[in-house]
């Protein structure tokens, strides 16, 4: 992170204490208005069944778009998020949930995005894979800032970015490409799950 | 005026607007102005497109209809705080905005709800493009169009005119060009082509090389597509509107 970030995140979180201090709750079109589990609109969740986004409020999370017959980036991203996982405080882990959405509904049915979660072992408890129709997939990924584009060769071209969300659902944080340190993702998610 | 009478007023001005027609675009293929590494001409389905833009009083009709829509009650997530700041209020339009003019100040999200509304969608960049690519114009033809949408580009007019004003083209479908921006579906498809290994972001994405790529007549869709890659689907702007699509059954 550079040090102008971390300066925009020590103001934020500084400005967030001061909003609790003073009691001041959040009104319509404020944080509240920016969780993006308030997006409309049925999913599957792999090895589950149909749910809304409006159930993955509760817990912060780190939210992936990614598809999983990707031969580049993703698989380097879901095991940097394993890793993630693995370095949080155990008792941080149980506060954090991990959700996957794929950007290649059409491939990555729901059966193979299970058959993706057993091969990573990915534990249910705390990783949500999701399926849902094109449209929605734009409307989620526009909601974080992820573009994506088929290449023409069952390949895409996307946005390589983790992005850290609130127990409403709200954006804290992002993290773009795949040469940057993990340690800031680990502490900023460990901080929020204190906190919820 | 009390509000009643403002409400019935607007009701009327909203109700003497005919809905917009559409029109057929037959099928065909489009090739992205910067392709892919492997990218192959896109095929395109027949469809319908709006005749024109989105007018304010039909936007109007819509937040009427739907007020989680209005300038006041929009989560700040799906539209930003420049969403309808043109209106005099959540359902009030004003001087600045004129009823038969294109609704602009919307965000991605509002023009995709709005479509959906209706039973349509938002076009694709494929169709979109495909509409606007004035098939069977002559190369001069093609030329003086191209001179007009940079011009209009390069300075927007402050005043938007009204929808449906400029004349049609081949498919019978107006103001495609020189009125406003559009949204497209797929808006968030404008990736720059960047190895997203790299953290560059962007910098490998030439004006000059692109152009060099191809056809120096589509320039405006250079613009286009580094316009779409830069503006963010909650942003609410000046000059970018919708029309909606609908595919053909």
């Amino acid at each position: 992170m550079s040090r102008s970030r971390l300066l925009r995140r020590v103001v934020v979180l500084a400005l967030g204490a001061a909003l609790v201090g003073s009691g001041c709750q959040p009104r319509e079109g404020g944080s509240s208005g920016m969780s993006v589990w308030q997006l409309e609109g049925r999913w599957t969740r792999a090895g589950d069944g149909e749910i809304e986004l409006a159930a993955l409020r509760g817990k912060p999370a780190l939210l992936l778009l990614f598809y999983s017959t990707c031969q580049s980036i993703c698989p380097a991203l879901v095991h940097d998020l394993q890793t993630i996982e693995q370095r949080l405080p155990p008792g941080t882990r149980a506060q954090l949930q991990f959700v996957l959405v794929t950007i290649d509904p059409e491939h990555d049915t729901v059966e193979r995005l299970a058959a993706f979660a057993r091969e990573k072992e990915l534990d249910p408890e705390r990783w949500t894979l999701l399926h849902g129709p094109p449209n929605q997939v734009q409307e989620l990924a526009a909601a974080v800032g992820v573009r994506y584009r088929a290449t023409g060769n069952g390949q895409f071209t996307h946005t390589a970015r983790i992005v850290l969300l609130d127990r409403d659902g709200a954006e804290r944080e992002h993290w773009d490409g795949l040469d940057r340190p993990l340690d800031p993702i680990v502490s900023a998610a460990t901080e929020l799950a204190g906190r919820s | 005026m009390s509000a009643v009478a403002a409400m019935a007023l607007a009701a009327l001005l909203a109700a003497a607007v005919p809905a917009v027609a559409m029109k057929r675009v037959p099928g065909g293929t489009y090739l992205p102005f910067y392709s892919m590494k492997d990218e192959r001409p896109i095929p395109v389905a027949p469809f319908d497109l709006d005749e024109r833009p989105v007018t304010n009083a039909e936007y109007l009709e819509f937040v009427r209809a739907h007020p989680e829509w209005a300038r006041s009650r929009v989560p700040r997530l799906k539209a930003d705080e420049s969403y309808l700041s043109h209106w005099a209020g959540d359902l009030e339009l004003g001087p600045a905005a004129a009823p038969d003019q294109p609704v602009t100040f919307v965000s991605w999200f509002a023009a995709t709800a709005y479509c959906r509304d209706l039973g349509k969608r938002l076009p694709s960049e494929a169709e979109w493009e495909l509409a606007a690519s004035s098939p069977g114009a002559t190369a001069e033809e093609k030329a003086e169009a191209e001179r007009r949408v940079l011009a209009f580009y390069a300075r927007p007019r402050g005043l938007l005119p009204h929808a449906g004003g400029t004349p049609p083209n081949a498919y019978g479908v107006r103001d495609l060009y020189g009125v406003i921006w559009e949204w497209i579906s797929d808006w968030g498809a404008s990736v720059m082509p960047v190895d997203p290994r790299g953290g560059a972001g962007g910098q490998e994405f030439c004006g000059g090389a692109a152009v060099a790529s191809r056809a120096p007549e589509s320039y405006s869709t250079f613009m286009r597509f580094a316009f779409r890659s830069s503006v963010e689907q909650r942003f609410a702007l000046h000059h970018l509107g919708f029309r909606c699509a609908r595919s053909a059954p």
